[in-house]
């Protein structure tokens, strides 16, 4: 029995261990880019979420579309050392909105963002990797992703929000086409694209360009 | 006993399922550990429960513990979904996001059949 006991936390450990590999982010200044390493997260093939890619140890790491292998606190960092300028407008208070109408949309440089894979045929834009299902027929917005910065957040309660769906308080980088307030009223809502995206758990890259 | 720990892995699943449903819920709590808190709380109420002990102890009761969740778990969800939403609830509860679906799933079915003769060979006759 104690042996039995002896190789579960063995195996327990080397699965743990396993994950345990982190990664960098790779900074391009020359072309405003910065390369992030991702996981698929087969979940949010089917069940929606508001999060795109979320750091894997945050507290929203298991509720994004991709895990990020690295701390957005980095890639705060990384944007900031492109040139970027933080939008820093949508507070806590801003997230409460009942509706689209009453909500804010976030401010900051614009940011666009594209997946790659090994077998992936070239950057795929992150509006093909999501699906936004809009309520009562509504028109599908492009994605206007921002650098909405709430670095303050990011670092004191880590919820690992690298590219949120909807203009949020929590994200280094979230999107302006969605006002705060459109989630709580259910007009749109996101989930992973199957048909594009690889199988769960394969490892993309996630470049993040500014646009200038 | 065991069929105590039976029942209370099968209902678990289904509570959880249904909890998963709320994307509100789903969005800000796990619901991994949601399970794993689910099924040690019923088998402890199936256990220190003496009449509920005789009437969830038993093998009937597990076959319709296992049957009453299947097929819960299977309307909810349907097919394509019932691949992924228990096993996802799994690697989250066990918070082990690196692990295939595939091996997760093999795993639930292992434990659900597994679990069903054991307790059909240590019912008392």
């Amino acid at each position: 029995m104690k042996k039995l006991l002896l190789f579960a936390a063995l195996v327990f450990v080397l699965v743990s261990t396993a994950y345990a590999e982190e990664l960098s982010l790779i900074v391009n200044k020359e072309k405003g880019e910065i390369i992030i390493p991702a996981e698929v997260n087969g979940k949010y093939f089917v069940t929606p979420t508001k999060h795109a890619l979320s750091y894997y140890k945050g507290g929203n790491g298991p509720k994004s579309i991709m895990r990020a292998l690295v701390s957005e606190i980095d890639y705060y960092n990384a944007l900031a050392e492109l040139g970027a300028i933080p939008g820093d407008n949508i507070k806590a208070e801003d997230m409460k909105a009942k509706s689209s109408a009453e909500g804010k949309s976030t401010e900051g440089d614009k940011l666009s963002a594209f997946v790659t894979w090994e077998g992936s045929n070239g950057e795929i834009p992150l509006d093909d990797v999501v699906v936004s299902e809009v309520a009562n027929g509504g028109k599908v917005r492009p994605i206007d992703l921002r650098f909405s910065g709430n670095f303050e957040f990011a670092k004191r309660s880590r919820p690992g929000c690298f590219i949120c769906l909807d203009s949020c308080s929590a994200g280094i980088s979230t999107n302006a086409a969605w006002p705060t307030g459109a989630l709580n009223n259910r007009e749109v809502s996101f989930h992973g694209n199957s048909k594009v995206l690889p199988p769960d758990g394969t490892r993309v890259n996630v470049i993040v360009r500014l646009v200038k | 006993m065991l069929a105590c720990l039976y029942n209370s892995l099968m209902f678990s699943m289904l509570i959880s399922v249904l909890l998963f449903q709320n994307t509100w819920l789903e969005m800000r709590i796990n619901i991994g550990c949601v399970f794993f808190t689910l099924v040690f709380f019923l088998f402890i109420i199936q256990v220190f429960n003496r009449n509920l002990r005789k009437i969830c102890g038993t093998f009937s009761f597990a076959v319709f513990s296992f049957i009453a969740s299947y097929m819960g778990i299977y309307f909810i969800l349907g097919i394509d979904r019932l691949k992924i939403i228990p096993a996802s609830i799994i690697r989250d509860g066990i918070m082990q996001n690196n692990i295939p679906f595939a091996y997760i799933n093999y795993a639930m079915i292992a434990i659900t059949f597994a679990g069903l003769s054991a307790v059909f060979f240590t019912r008392k006759k």
